[in-house]
């Protein structure tokens, strides 16, 4: 099985929000999650259905339960609340002001050319070709991205769905591609989502998704601690295993899994009184390690399929 | 799934190797095994032979596996084209290229016309990967690379009958080197002027080389250094290659001995102004591989060609024969295999 790893040198890595905006975002999402609180009581695990779930950590009064079976974390929340905040206007006029995507433009610009000439690769890998692709991109919410994706040279039909952002576009019937980018955060129901998003999907055409995984470092080592999960933006935090198996439930052959998140340990480092007091040798580890030994422990935590990000490439069963 | 039935010629580690890739493959009816060594039948339960042709004309199979000494690779792919099987051979395609033209002639002449030879490197993931990221454009071209292959060497090496010239027909670059050779070729094309240094610098007594240089040119202008080594005195296998907008590496290489290290592919793309790092320092991506499917896929595109009729993709006789000629430049250089 394909392992991956990206490296930098350390301490090169830029914020990748603005701190101003982001404490708006949360604060939007804050009030609203404290005026419509999670209602259901459903605790079962969304992913692979057992029983065996337990409180892991609370977020303006929202529980996060852990999956014992497949180790995911999600919230249990009712659908017609995540609707109401998925559609939220205060957050959707922030989110497509100048500004908003002025700052995303300037921190991810290089981050998002890398991703698509990654893409550009892994397309040829599984298609043997990356050329006049029909793509659909799911919910992008940055103009830059969407314009990177529609120019690259792999695309030739670009249709944006599901997006805040007022940008028309054609519409692709059948993708050989689609994205599906930092979506499954905030899906109460993964694998019904996805078994839509396959109905658009060629015979032999790509899924490339990308998500935060509950199984990765800087989540569980922070719990509740991690200031950029926030009800109900992120509700779905499946593990390495949850997520393969709600690939396998919604009908698709994963072809590859990696963990390539550069920021467990920066996120970690940053919020290191939260850390909890009896998580010694981690304690220990953040306060006394070097650079580098910091960058190696990233490393082998993207490496090891333990780092919070994880890109997934797919196709449909045959 | 049809199966098609197979002897295999020659029962030492090679022959095993293509014996359990078989297995596991499905495909093939194993119906004859054959090695001069009787006492390796023991370890099979399909019948055994101990004269090749004798196996070949009382098994009728539609495919024959040659795993045996350089030296009779050519009489026994020859043998087994010309009574209209398909036949898969082990590297090297013979100890010269006279003896590679041989092949070449009867598979032309052949019924079956299906002739490929075991260069499993190219089915290594790192080097599938590689060849999907050259191919995928955003390096640009390749326009220069640099490989070592080295082995550790034992102590009864210089006996081996790998460096006995008679039965071998070359030292440790037609055996080992040729691999990397032939990725080189893979990824660049044919080299048509040759530059080599070949050497004993420390087995002087060997009847072969221990160790090459060689400086390869394309006609279009690429140019490789290659390093082939049995006095690395490890296990070391690095290709890098130089793009015209990146670089990539493939370093350590995944055996059955687990011997050369973590199978690894390392790029980056060209990134003059420092956007992605640091002054020199760009964002490298990292890919690594914990499973050798190589005999596996080799073993399936022989296959295919067989039953389904599919083109041979790799090691064709055309490639081999390409390779035999890259390899007796390189050799044409050498004092030691001229002083004969």
């Amino acid at each position: 099985m394909l392992k991956a790893y990206d490296y930098a040198e350390p301490g090169k890595r830029a914020e990748l929000r603005d701190a101003g905006l982001f404490r708006q975002e949360k604060q939007i999402a804050q009030q609203f999650v404290l005026e419509h609180p999670s209602e259901r009581q459903s605790i079962s695990c969304p992913i692979c259905g057992s029983i065996k779930t337990k409180y892991i950590f609370e977020r303006w009064d929202v529980n996060y339960r852990l999956c014992d079976d497949c180790k995911s974390i999600f919230v249990a929340v009712d659908d017609s609340i995540l609707q109401e905040y998925l559609g939220l206007k205060s957050m959707k006029n922030l989110r497509v002001s100048s500004k908003y995507q002025q700052q995303a433009s300037e921190r991810r610009t290089d981050i998002w050319m890398d991703f698509v000439s990654w893409a550009e690769y892994r397309v040829f890998r599984y298609l043997g070709r990356n050329r006049g692709l029909r793509v659909i991109d799911f919910g992008n919410r940055y103009v830059k991205s969407v314009e990177l994706f529609r120019s690259s040279k792999m695309t030739a039909e670009y249709e944006l769905r599901d997006s805040i952002l007022p940008i028309e576009t054609a519409s692709v019937n059948e993708a050989d591609l689609v994205l599906y980018l930092n979506q499954l955060q905030h899906e109460a129901d993964p694998i019904e989502s996805l078994l839509q998003i396959g109905k658009c999907l060629s015979e032999d055409g790509l899924l490339i998704l990308n998500t935060r995984l509950g199984s990765g470092f800087d989540i569980l080592t922070l719990k509740g601690g991690t200031e950029d999960i926030f009800p109900y933006e992120h509700i779905m935090l499946p593990s390495a295993k949850g997520l393969k198996l709600i690939l396998d439930k919604a009908g698709y052959e994963l072809l590859e899994i990696t963990t390539p998140g550069t920021r467990d340990l920066d996120v970690v480092m940053k919020n290191k009184e939260r850390i909890e007091e009896a998580n010694f040798f981690i304690k220990y580890l953040i306060d006394t390690a070097d650079c580098t030994t910091i960058a190696d422990f990233q490393q082998f935590l993207q490496k090891s399929g333990l780092s919070s990000f994880a890109q997934v490439i797919a196709k449909k069963k045959d | 799934m049809e199966k098609i039935k197979v002897v295999i010629i020659g029962m030492g580690r090679m022959g095993k190797t293509r014996y359990d890739a078989m297995k596991r493959h499905g495909g093939y009816d194993i119906i004859g095994l054959c090695d001069t060594d009787p006492a390796r039948g023991i370890y099979y339960k399909e019948p055994f032979y101990s004269d090749w042709k004798l196996c070949i004309d009382q098994c009728h199979a539609d495919a024959v596996i040659v795993c045996t000494y350089n030296v009779v690779i050519p009489d026994i792919v020859c043998y087994a084209l010309k009574k209209g099987c398909a036949v898969f051979s082990e590297k090297p395609p013979g100890r010269n290229l006279a003896d590679t033209l041989k092949m070449q002639k009867a598979c032309e002449g052949s019924i079956c016309k299906i002739l490929k030879f075991g260069f499993n490197h190219r089915y290594h993931n790192s080097v599938i990967e590689a060849k999907a990221l050259v191919d995928s454009g955003i390096l640009g071209d390749v326009v220069c690379a640099r490989g070592v292959y080295g082995k550790a060497g034992t102590p009864a090496f210089p006996s081996e009958w790998r460096n006995d010239r008679a039965i071998s027909g070359g030292g440790i670059m037609l055996d080992q080197g040729i691999h990397m050779l032939d990725l080189m070729y893979y990824f660049m094309g044919k080299f048509t002027d040759i530059q080599s240094s070949v050497n004993q610098l420390v087995w002087k007594d060997m009847d072969t080389e221990d160790s090459v240089f060689s400086i390869l040119h394309t006609e279009d202008g690429k140019v490789a250094s290659l390093h082939s080594s049995a006095i690395q005195w490890r296990h070391k296998f690095s290709l890098d290659l130089i793009c015209s907008e990146g670089f990539i590496s493939l370093n350590g290489l995944l055996t059955s001995t687990m011997s050369y290290g973590e199978e690894r592919l390392t790029y980056y793309k060209k990134d003059l102004e420092c956007k992605t790092g640091g002054l020199g320092q760009p964002i490298e991506h990292t890919m690594c591989f914990d499973t050798d499917e190589s005999w596996d896929y080799e073993m399936k595109e022989f296959y295919d060609a067989v039953v389904r009729g599919k083109p041979v993709l790799q090691g064709t006789i055309g490639d081999a024969v390409n390779l035999m000629e890259m390899l007796e430049g390189i050799y044409h250089k050498n004092s030691i295999m001229q002083a004969e």
